[in-house]
This record gives structure tokens, sequence and C-alpha cells, in this order.
């Protein structure tokens, strides 16, 4: 099926993959935002995406075909996850910002949802154009 | 875009048989085939105009999404305009080209 | 392991550790005049999240989804408070006796902390929810 969704619908679907990490980890943050000695989280997955995307474009230049993907693209991509290095440190050593959290938080789902519907209407589109308009008598 | 183009071929060999098809010699009469032809030549053209157009937009609203995932713009809504855009398009050339074959099976059962 | 139910077991586990810190907290209101009540305090220490009995057997754990488990209620070591009461026959030889080291302003601190926590966590469970559902929409 891979031949079947082309590199946007593709990019689109490890995008949400990525995002669905960052949910856990800001989770992850909040759930221990009173453990002592606990250093936030956090993933620069904004750049695990244009490394993402740029591979696609670079393969693509060097491939007679599109279609040619091969297993390297925009599945291959993890996104790093380190300490947060701007985390502020409390007196227990705690440096999670609940209230930054939370806004990263409602940021990340807003995002995945523009991704889902954004992958409903490419989908959409290409079952239209299978279906032929639903006009071919 | 390969349903598009299948399609496509599929208006391309009807819309030849029928500027072949209607040529004084074959029917007799000489207005309807001379009115075909120049009738043929102008969907053709409204159609790949539309087609590159519907192509044009597919394109667009695939830069603007990664765009969006790349986190080079926080723009949703603009990205879910030109989606909006690109469906509807699509879905205008479509009833086009059903329009364009509609009119020619009519045509074709005219000639007996 | 990035899925949401990843996610809502780490939220639940956030939600599990403040109750108990609210448990505690209440308790140590509660008991703030009580003689021989010793102010107690939750421990709570980060650990990865575990999927399942297999999982845990295979000592397999994801490191960057860590969740939170409350390891211990303790008593707090600090000193008591002393209060000078001659005439209570629990006083010590100086004339003291020892009244829980509750200050109620921390505590109440500590509670508006433990039910921000919680709403946090709250919240953390509705985006998991809510975005699951929404990939379910993809199919439709």
């Amino acid at each position: 099926m891979k031949s079947f969704f082309d590199p946007t619908i593709r990019a689109l679907n490890q995008n949400l993959n990525l995002r669905e990490e960052n949910q856990n980890i800001i989770s992850g943050n909040i759930a221990n935002a009173d453990t002592p000695g606990y250093k936030a989280k956090t993933a620069n997955f904004e750049q695990a995406m244009r490394d993402a995307l740029d591979l696609s474009e670079n393969v693509k230049l060097e491939t007679s075909d599109h279609e040619h993907f091969g297993s390297k693209g925009a599945e291959a991509v993890q996104a790093d996850i380190y300490d947060d290095p701007n985390g502020v440190e409390s007196l227990d050593g705690n440096t999670v910002d609940r209230a930054a959290e939370m806004a990263k938080m409602k940021e990340n789902q807003v995002l995945y949802n523009a991704s889902i519907e954004a992958l409903r209407k490419k989908i959409g589109m290409l079952e239209y154009g299978v279906s032929e308009g639903g006009g071919n008598k | 875009m390969n349903s598009i183009n299948t399609s496509f071929k599929q208006i391309d060999p009807d819309l030849g048989l029928r500027q072949g098809g209607m040529t004084s010699e074959s029917t007799g009469m000489n207005a309807p085939g001379a009115a075909g032809d120049a009738k043929g030549s102008t969907f053709f053209d409204a159609l790949q105009n539309s087609m590159q157009e519907v192509n044009q937009n597919q394109l667009e609203a695939d830069a603007s999404i990664k765009d969006l995932i790349a986190g080079k713009t926080k723009n949703i809504h603009e990205t879910m305009l030109q989606l909006q855009k690109a469906d509807l398009s699509l879905k205008t050339m479509m009833q086009v080209r059903n329009k364009i074959l509609e009119a020619y099976k009519e045509v074709m059962k005219m000639q007996v | 392991m990035a899925d949401f139910f990843s996610s809502m077991r780490v939220s639940a586990s956030g939600l599990d550790a403040q109750m108990k810190r609210m448990n505690t907290i209440s308790s140590n209101i509660a008991n703030a005049e009580s003689q021989g009540y010793k102010r107690k305090d939750v421990e709570m220490t980060a650990t990865p999240d575990r999927e399942s009995f297999g999982d845990i057997l295979q000592n397999k754990v994801d490191e960057n989804t860590q969740g939170v488990l409350v390891t211990d209620i303790r008593e707090d070591s600090k000193p008591q408070r002393l209060v000078y009461k001659p005439d209570d026959p629990n006083a010590n030889p100086d004339g003291y006796i020892e009244m829980p080291n509750v200050n109620p302003v921390q505590e109440m601190a500590n509670m508006i902390s433990a039910q921000r926590s919680y709403e946090a966590n709250v919240t953390a469970i509705s985006a998991a929810t809510q975005m699951a559902n929404k990939a379910i929409e993809l199919g439709r």
C-alpha cells in the first residue's frame, strides 16, 4: 500500500506519530510536576519533521520516479528526547513549569487535530478521484 | 493524481473519435460536423486548463501542509482553505468531465 | 511505544500520586493540634511506564515515558513544636509538650498545588482521549 500514498500523506502520518510521542512526554512532565529532582523532558520534533521532509525531498531528486521511495524517508525519523536545558530549578530540584506544559499540550493537541483533518481531506480527494466523481454512467 | 490522469485519458480517445467521426463525409451533414469540431477543441482546452489548475491547487495544498507540519507556519486556517480549494477545484473538474461525457453520449445516440 | 494509552497511564499515575498527597495534607491539617502526631509527607519518584506484566518480566522499559509513583509516606523528621504546658501529664521535665510541626499555611499552599496538579493530569487525560478519538474519525 506504500505506493498508494503520496509523500505528503506519509509526512502527515509521521507528524501524527511524533505528536503522539510529544503527548506522552508532556503528560510525563505533568505527572511528575511535584517530584523532587525530576528534570522536565522535551523533544524537538519540529526539527525532526523538517529533517524528514528534507530527506524525502532529496530522495525525490535522485530517483527517476517518486514512487521509488524506498524504505528511507518520512517513516524513518525519530525525535530526540532530552532534558529541557531551559528548565528553571525550584527548591527541590524539579524543573517542570506546569503552566508551560499545559500550553504545550494544548498546542500539540490543536496541531494534531489539524493534521488529522488535513489527512482526511487528502484521502477524501483520492477517494473522490477513484470513484470517478460518481457521474460515470 | 493518477486517477485524474486515467479519467482524462478516457476522455481523450472519446474526443478524438468525435472529432474524427463528425466529418461531413461520415454523417453527410456539414453543419453539425463543423460545429462539432469547433466545440470539441474548446471543451478539450477548457478541460485541460481545468486540469492544470487542479494540479496547481493540489501542489499548493501539499506545500501548505508541509509548511504546517514542519513548523514554518502556525497558520492552520490557511492550510485548511488551500485544501478546500484543491478539493473544490477537483470536484468542479470532475463535474465538467462528467458533463462532457454525458454530452458526447447524447450526441452518439443521435447518429443512428 | 508511542501510543495514547501510555500517555493515559502516566496521567493516571499522576492522579493517584496527587490524591495520596491530598490525603496526607488533609491528615496533617486535621491533626495539627493532636499531641503525638507526626507530620507526614509523600515521597514521589519518577517511574518508567510499563505496559504489561510481560514487559515487567522482560524488564522492557521506555525511558522516555515516565509516570510517578508514591514510594513512601514518611514522617517529617524535623523536630516537633514545643509548647509550654507544665500541667499536662505528658509534659517533659522542662514543662513542654510536643505538638505536631504542622504549619497550616504551608499545608494550604501544598493543598492548592496538589489540586492544580490533579486538574492538570485530568486535562492531560482528556487531551489524549480526544486525540485518540479523532484518529478513529480517519476511518469514517
